[in-house]
């Protein structure tokens, strides 16, 4: 893939991208390789490489709580990962409306970070920004629950996230005071200004990172179309 | 410590004031739960804030204050000008008094102009600059902040590519890299803006090199490039005639504020007489710019400083307080370094380049009214007394006493 993307098909791609780590905390004993996503070069975006394949429109259509048919040929060909694949992403479209369960949560959370991540990675301002050493790390948790999310830099110079039970300190952290702040933070329904002065939301080490991170999150939140029903 | 007028107020203020409050002084900038979000008054060298909570101060309204809260002959010299007005049609005469006096203190100085902040005039030097050499690039050390504007500022919304299309960086101290960013873009330079030291914001002060500013001095002028120093922060804290002489070089504009008015609103730009015609020529205006009060404190402010030898004092408070909380700190195992100069000191853990250990140190002081910042360098007050100093430091005593106790229990 380019280093950039256009800005509508980043959208898109990072709406997909995030979807699919959602996916993967959700179930993580499944499968899930085969719905991988990945941007076609013109126009489309395909869950798994013969699996379900929607057109740039479609998917925004969809992603609106809209009704918009995947490729036919790619769901006759294989009609059983179709709908796999379908049942999936209903899955983790629903969790948008309605979220409660800790792991339910924790997904929603990864997920949330994946858009950014990819921001982090494709969108040229976002990465811009982002001229912190590369061994930089932040760990994000939920007070109280023992697994950690941690962005990191990876081998091949993206920004990524994996989860992480150990104590080596990050370069800087956040934890949220409960799993119902996280939720409201993954849906991009929380003030954190607001969260961080009242203690929702602790922040601590570099705080420019937690800073400029945030600042993406929020060009994310206005510009990446969220699953809607 | 009971904090609930603060959490009240910054309740209300959200709904009406994007972020609740905004800026340096934002709570997400420091020790949001344990530093008070709202001030409800200053004496001396201590505030009280909207709980009743009384603080040991050691911001200074993060350095705009030197001579104290409330220093009486300030409130004298303001209140006589007061019963006279503030902003009238023109200019009040005391205008012209502050320019003849800093002409007359800073030694390099042929004129002055006023403005309100340090960015109004740091970034109109830098137009007066760009007016004197007509060319377009300006140099600055990276991560140094000289304030709110575009080309500049730390934030990161509302720029567009074109902001700092003209904006080059040099690592502070790094005199090969300078000299190549002027090479490189020979006779395209107008600036180099520069603090007196390099006060960094989330990092330890470093002072200025032996032979760095001679350097920089020999190069600006072999390239024809204006020099500014930006002496908004350090200004009136290092030397009575400006920062420079304290370093021993000369700038060829100079800009001050903060303490300039000891907290009320002004800042200046000096300049020598090679770049007055430019300075003529760059619009420059506010409304309440010729504010009569502030002009008046300023000074008052500027004499105090003479009379009260304001800047050697400082340095002397600074020295003695930073050797003994290092002292106190040294003395339990926490390797605190108190960095830049002393008047201004930036405190450092050795090996905490997370900032977690400077972050939780300071929450122990917090705990004990002990307003100590953990990423921005401290100001010392002249209104700060033996007695201010013992008291601090006794809290600081036990703040510390309670961190290595806390550490010891997490490890």
């Amino acid at each position: 893939m380019s280093d950039f993307i256009s800005g509508d098909r980043l959208r898109i791609w990072a709406a997909a991208q995030s979807i699919y780590r959602t996916m993967e905390f959700l179930f993580p004993d499944a499968p899930l390789k085969k719905f991988k996503p990945s941007l076609l070069t013109t126009d489309g975006i395909s869950f798994g490489a013969c699996g379900l394949l929607f057109s740039d429109g479609a998917f925004r259509k969809v992603l609106r709580g809209g009704f918009a048919l995947p490729d036919l040929k790619r769901i006759l060909r294989q009609p059983g990962h179709s709908v796999q694949c379908l049942k999936r992403l209903m899955q983790v479209k629903s969790l948008h409306s309605f979220c409660n369960g800790t792991k339910e949560i924790r997904a929603l959370l990864a997920g949330s970070i994946e858009a950014i991540l990819t921001y982090a990675n494709l969108h040229p301002y976002s990465k811009s920004l982002l001229t912190v050493p590369q061994h930089s790390t932040i760990r994000i948790g939920i007070v109280n629950s023992p697994t950690q999310l941690l962005i990191y830099f990876d081998s091949l110079g993206n920004w990524n996230l994996k989860e992480d039970t150990g104590k080596r300190t990050a370069t800087c952290s956040l934890e949220f005071k409960n799993h119902e702040v996280a939720r409201l933070a993954s849906l991009g329904q929380l003030d954190p200004w607001h969260a961080v002065a009242l203690g929702s939301l602790t922040i601590g080490g570099q705080l420019p990172i937690v800073e400029k991170f945030g600042y993406i999150s929020r060009i994310v939140q206005r510009e990446v179309p969220r699953p809607q029903r | 410590m009971n904090r609930n007028q603060s959490e009240a107020w910054f309740n209300r203020a959200c709904s009406v004031i994007p972020t609740g409050i905004y800026g340096h002084v934002s709570p997400s900038a420091s020790l949001p739960k344990n530093f008070p979000f709202y001030c409800h008054s200053a004496k001396g060298a201590r505030f009280v804030d909207v709980d009743g909570n009384e603080w040991m101060d050691f911001m200074c309204g993060f350095g705009a204050v030197l001579h104290g809260y409330l220093n009486p002959r300030i409130e004298e010299a303001v209140a006589q000008q007061k019963n006279k007005g503030t902003i009238f049609n023109q200019p009040s005469t005391q205008m012209v008094e502050l320019a003849e006096l800093l002409v007359e203190r800073v030694n390099f100085a042929r004129w002055a102009v006023f403005a309100k902040n340090g960015s109004d005039l740091t970034s109109w030097a830098i137009r007066v600059a760009r007016e004197k050499t007509g060319r377009e690039y300006v140099i600055k050390a990276r991560g140094a902040y000289h304030g709110v504007d575009s080309w500049c500022d730390p934030g990161l919304g509302g720029r567009i590519s074109s902001d700092r299309s003209h904006i080059l960086e040099f690592s502070w101290n790094d005199l090969d890299e300078l000299n190549s960013l002027i090479t490189k873009n020979l006779d395209q330079v107008a600036a180099i803006i520069l603090t007196p030291y390099h006060h960094a914001s989330f990092a330890q002060s470093e002072l200025p090199e032996p032979g760095f500013w001679n350097e920089v001095r020999n190069l600006a002028h072999r390239h024809g490039i204006a020099l500014i120093l930006d002496d908004v922060r350090c200004g009136g804290r290092l030397h009575l005639g400006g920062s420079h002489e304290y370093f021993g070089f000369s700038p060829d504009l100079a800009v001050y504020s903060k303490s300039l008015g000891n907290g009320y609103a002004i800042s200046a730009c000096v300049g020598s007489d090679e770049y007055r015609l430019a300075a003529a020529d760059v619009f420059l205006t506010g409304s309440c710019w010729n504010d009569a009060v502030a002009i008046t404190a300023a000074i008052e402010s500027l004499k105090i400083c003479t009379d009260e030898r304001v800047a050697e004092s400082v340095l002397e408070k600074g020295k003695q307080f930073c050797s003994q909380i290092e002292s106190l700190a040294h003395s339990r195992q926490i390797p605190l370094q108190m960095t830049g100069v002393p008047s201004m000191p930036y405190p450092w853990i050795k090996g905490d380049e997370n900032l977690y250990q400077i972050q939780s140190l300071c929450k122990y002081c917090a705990s004990q009214g002990l307003f100590f910042h953990p990423h921005h360098n401290w100001f010392i007050s002249n209104a700060m007394s033996e007695e201010d100093f013992t008291t601090s430091l006794k809290r600081a005593e036990i703040a510390f006493d309670q961190f290595c106790e806390n550490s010891r229990n997490s490890t």
